[in-house]
């Protein structure tokens, strides 16, 4: 979502951090030229490892480290030599998607012997992996230089998460097909015919299926109820309950039902109490382990591993799922988690390679449920890797002019908008958003709606234009409208609001925000946004000295969260905003606890530059 | 920036982590003044002194010139060999040296635009900076450089004035290194008179040679680096590296030795380069055996392998005080592969993972951030289940294509040792996941 517009990644996570820690001692420890690789893929991760050795710069036995974009129509040895140590990017494409206007491997590659000559310090390559790959393949000589390679993967649970499509246009008429068509269908009563009921709870069921794909919770627990009560007659009539796997199946299916619910609150201790009670009617009423319905229960377990960050074993489920012409749907959902899971882990050039098989699959399915899924994908990952996804996105309608693709066609734009701000094309970004707001109708979807006015705020935030009360208000809006149907989506909004807020002094409105946003994301089962929103209200109202004790309690009991998470970029800064508050009120001795502890947590997320503005505060309490 | 002789920088063998770290410089080749502290002859552990046959060669050859192929893995050393080559073949050895012509590829040409009227182009230059010779006072100089002087005019550029001054040969030759269009206007401008332009530089060359003092019986050019010329197509859709070295070098009949460098891919295409050059020698520099030949049985460590680069190391780094015990230095050797610039590498990032004596785990700890380098690298790649076959029988199996073939040794997946004898997968490729779950090849 948006949040990276205001705030960007900040939390890299621990592993990163020790890598980060080992290259600063290794370019401390040496001198003169040395190629230094580091895999970060462009966008948020990017900013913030450059920012990150950039702090290093001049500070202990570092030198000066120029950061240097290449630029097509400049020479390489001019660009390198500016007498320090550089930090280099740019070597691809500004847009992944566009061809490169200098090969500047081969340049590199063939230019190596003057490199030392031209750079009289460390040569620190900043690469994504697919550059790495490049690097490694074809310039074997460049690469066989290096002295130290860092690789900065971030492991994004947040993004393993069982995705839903709200709005959209395929899905929504669905819905209302099935619905109608429920009421063509004889209510049952429990004297009908056993195979009356089970067709009144199939139908149940594939509407459930269809409000699970939408992410309408609260639709799927209003015709969750239905199902057992449609079976009852069923499994009453022994003639049927003994012969008819089908029916069980059914069953098994409306338990599935459960799971899923579950999963898409992320309850994971819900989802994994219920899973082995639709595997037992399953086995009650499966054939054999080669029927979809073993599928649908591996998906399940699949899921369930990935909500909990057992990669390894959600991969060797989801990878069970076999590709079947009757449940083409349970496959390719399939293949969509086992793209969440390679994003997830950090792993892209597994991702990109998932990502093409995914796009294979959805391909036949491009006029139903294909583009959706490729959307919603893209729109899970594009805040972490704005890169890749523009193959899923290039899988999704590109223009409005027939009405069926007319709203996916806004989501794609939109996404585009998003994903060119975040790779820092801003020009790009202004007329895709442009594009999808010539679309736009007040009669679409609240979610596409919501979406546009949360990228005009992001697309006014990154680029520097717009007023403080068209951004407020676009974000406003997109919170009121995703809050219904996506709060997850909502409390991204809402936080984004909430750092606006505080950025223009209005910590009143930010506060709110960041109340309304916790809210959301506990809707929404998100525990850790919840968690980034009350670190917003409770740092906000420190900040502007309405705090009281019970806050600083909240915090604390916050700050201990995050360090068990890892996040000791987060914990650094909140505990540096709770030792300046501390300070102000002259508390010398809580504040030089809480700033110390702020120090060490940038020395661990090898921040300089938190480092030493904590540092000085330190210096100030004398 | 130029260097300072590692041993007037440092006071070696290195004991402090930045005397470690500079001392282990995977990206700096010997200087020829560092190879009487630095060097370590490893020709015992790598099929046999392959350099010094090369001058045995050179200097054996009477009444005609030796062409010379040479290539080797990236890392393998072979900007040192040839350094070293060029200095031994400058000495005066049974009362005969050579006038040796060291020609570094990056210095004269671009990488985009290199074909044989730019390496013509790149001899005359590198020849015209020899201070032995006045080219210009010769007879065939100034009528090569007319000519050259007119084919550049026909490419409409207003270089006819600064080209005629004394140092136009110089300014040719930064133009060529920058300025692409130029480099690629005059070898197109120059197809029609590539004849001449090769008597001419021939010409030139059996001239000067000529003027040579009787103790310096023949000219050779060393033209390294030309490895690195990134493949690419021709105008016409062929590969640039056989069009290259297969087609347009091997017309390059001067009346001198030619030592020059070609990529490893070209061992492993159809193209026969042994054959195009007449009666060229091919020498590809191995990697150093760390590990036993396939034949032995049960294959353990190559212990005079292990010992050489130990030397090699021992010169460089004080192993005793620097390393907590003897498995240590084996086991980052063996991680090697025999790879003289992995040594470096392993070595020199140990003072980035912890404080001295360096013990066998913090040399896997870094190994296991090259092994995981390696695991992303080679994700997905199609002959990953021809490894273990590889590492069992120390030879391809039959289903490597070419391709492959090229792209597991130019990537130093799988390393070459004794020339061709025998090939072993890359140690820090053995350790990854990839390999491990390989299936194997039928």
């Amino acid at each position: 979502m948006i949040r990276g517009a205001l705030s960007g990644i900040t939390d890299l996570g621990p592993q990163n951090d020790e890598r980060l820690r080992r290259l600063r001692t290794a370019l401390a420890i040496g001198g003169g030229f040395r190629l230094i690789i580091v895999e970060a893929e462009p966008g948020p991760i990017r900013r913030e490892v450059v920012r990150r050795i950039a702090s290093w710069a001049g500070r202990g036995e570092i030198g000066a480290l120029a950061p240097v974009s290449l630029d097509a129509d400049a020479s390489l040895a001019e660009q390198l030599a500016v007498g320090s140590g550089v930090i280099v990017t740019g070597i691809a494409p500004p847009d992944p998607g566009e061809p490169p206007a200098r090969d500047w491997i081969a340049e590199l590659n063939w230019s190596r012997d003057a490199l030392p000559r031209a750079v009289p310090g460390p040569l620190i390559l900043v690469v994504s992996q697919a550059l790495h790959q490049a690097l490694f393949e074809r310039a074997p000589d460049l690469y066989s230089w290096r002295r130290h390679t860092t690789h900065v993967a971030v492991v994004s649970p947040r993004i393993a998460a069982p995705l839903a499509s709200p709005g959209d246009s395929y899905w929504l008429a669905e819905r209302d097909r099935i619905r109608r068509g429920l009421g063509e269908v004889p209510r049952w009563d429990r004297d009908g015919y056993p195979h009356e009921h089970f067709i009144q709870a199939q139908a149940r069921l594939d509407l459930i299926e269809v409000l699970l794909q939408l992410g309408d919770r609260s639709s799927v627990s209003q015709y969750k109820r239905e199902v057992p009560g449609a079976m009852d007659p069923v499994l009453d009539d022994t003639s049927w309950r003994d012969g008819n796997r089908m029916a069980m199946a059914v069953l098994a299916q409306d338990k599935l039902v459960t799971v899923q619910r579950a999963l898409l609150d992320r309850d994971h201790a819900a989802a994994a109490y219920w899973l082995p009670s639709a595997a037992e009617w399953y086995a009650l009423g499966t054939h054999d382990r080669e029927d979809l319905e073993s599928d649908e229960l591996l998906l399940a377990r699949g899921r369930l591993h990935a909500l909990t960050g057992a990669w390894d074993a959600a991969t060797a489920e989801l990878e069970r799922v076999q590709a079947d012409r009757y449940a083409p749907l349970t496959h390719a959902l399939a293949r969509e988690a086992l793209c969440q899971v390679a994003f997830a882990r950090g792993d892209l050039p597994l991702a990109r390679r998932r990502v093409a098989d995914l796009v294979e699959v959805l391909r036949p399915r491009r006029d139903t449920w294909g583009p959706a899924i490729a959307i919603r994908l893209a729109e899970a990952v594009v805040e972490m890797y704005p890169e890749p996804i523009a193959a899923l996105l290039d899988a999704a309608p590109q223009d409005a002019e027939a009405e069926s693709c007319r709203t996916r066609a806004i989501t794609t734009r939109c996404l585009r908008a998003r994903r060119a701000w975040l790779l820092d094309l801003p020009e790009l970004a202004r007329a895709e958003l442009a594009t999808a707001r010539s679309w736009i109708r007040a009669e679409d979807p609240a979610e596409i709606r919501a979406l546009l006015a949360a990228c005009e705020a992001g697309v006014a935030l990154a680029t520097g234009g717009g007023a403080t009360a068209e951004i407020t208000d676009s974000l406003d809006r997109a919170c009121r409208l995703y809050r219904p149907g996506a709060p997850g989506h909502a409390a991204v909004a809402g936080i984004a609001l909430g750092q606006l807020w505080t950025e223009r002094a209005r910590p009143d409105l930010a506060v709110a925000a960041y109340r309304r946003a916790a809210e959301d994301a506990r809707a929404a089962g998100d525990v850790a946004l919840a968690g980034d929103a009350e670190l917003g209200e409770l740092g906000t109202a420190i900040e502007d000295g309405s705090d009281e004790d019970v806050t600083h309690g909240r915090l604390r009991a916050l700050l201990d969260q995050l360090a068990c998470a890892g996040r000791i970029q987060s914990e650094g800064a909140a505990r540096a905003q709770l030792g300046r508050s501390l300070l102000r009120r002259g508390l010398r001795d809580a504040a030089v606890a809480e700033l110390s502890r702020a120090r060490a947590c940038f020395a661990a997320s090898a921040d300089a530059e938190g480092e030493a503005q904590v540092a000085k505060l330190l210096d100030a309490t004398g | 920036m130029e260097h300072l002789p590692l041993h007037a920088e440092l006071s070696l063998p290195a004991r402090t982590p930045s005397e470690i770290q500079a001392a282990c410089d995977p990206a700096r080749p010997l200087a020829p003044e560092e190879q009487a502290t630095l060097h370590e002859d490893l020709s015992s552990v790598q099929g046999g002194d392959r350099i010094g046959r090369i001058e045995l060669r050179v200097r054996g050859a009477r009444h005609r010139h030796q062409r010379e192929l040479v290539t080797g893995h990236a890392g393998c050393g072979k900007s040192t060999e040839l350094l070293r080559l060029a200095a031994e073949l400058r000495k005066p050895k049974q009362g005969v040296a050579f006038h040796v012509v060291y020609l570094d590829a990056y210095d004269y040409l671009n990488p985009h635009e290199v074909r044989l009227p730019q390496i013509l182009m790149a001899l005359l230059v590198a020849l015209s900076e020899e201070p032995r010779w006045d080219l210009r006072q010769t007879r065939t100089g100034p009528v090569l450089w007319d000519r050259v002087r007119k084919i550049l005019g026909s490419l409409g550029r207003e270089l006819a004035k600064d080209l005629a001054s004394s140092t136009g040969l110089q300014l040719l030759r930064s133009l060529f290194r920058v300025d692409l269009n130029l480099a690629r206007g005059f070898r197109r401008a120059a197809q029609d008179h590539i004849q001449e332009l090769l008597e001419l530089t021939r010409d030139l060359i059996a001239e000067v040679a000529g003027q040579l003092p009787p103790e310096i019986r023949d000219v050779v050019f060393v033209v390294d680096n030309l490895e690195k010329i990134p493949e690419s197509e021709t105008d016409g859709g062929a590969s640039l590296h056989e069009t290259l070295f297969g087609r347009e070098l091997p017309l390059l009949d001067v009346p001198a030795h030619l030592i020059l460098t070609y990529p490893i891919a070209l061992n492993y295409s159809a193209i026969g380069l042994g054959h195009r050059f007449a009666d060229a020698k091919q020498t590809t520099i191995p990697m150093v055996a760390v590990r036993d030949r396939p034949e032995v049985a049960p294959r353990g460590d190559a212990l005079a392998g292990i010992a050489a680069l130990r030397r090699l190391l021992a010169r460089r780094v004080a192993l005793d005080a620097v390393f907590g015990d003897d498995a240590a230095v084996t086991e980052a050797l063996r991680l090697s592969g025999g790879c003289v610039r992995d040594v470096l590498r392993i070595v020199g990032d140990l003072p980035s993972y912890g404080a001295q004596p360096y013990a066998l785990a913090r040399v896997r700890e870094v190994a296991a951030d090259l092994i995981n380098d390696y695991e992303r690298l080679l994700q997905g790649k199609p002959y990953l289940g021809l490894l273990h076959a590889i590492a069992d029988t120390g030879e391809f199996p039959a289903a490597t294509t070419d391709e492959w073939k090229r792209q597991l040794l130019m990537n130093l997946v799988v390393l070459e040792y004794d020339t061709g004898t025998w090939y072993d997968v890359h140690p820090l490729v053995k350790a990854t996941r990839a390999f491990r779950s390989a299936v194997r090849a039928p």
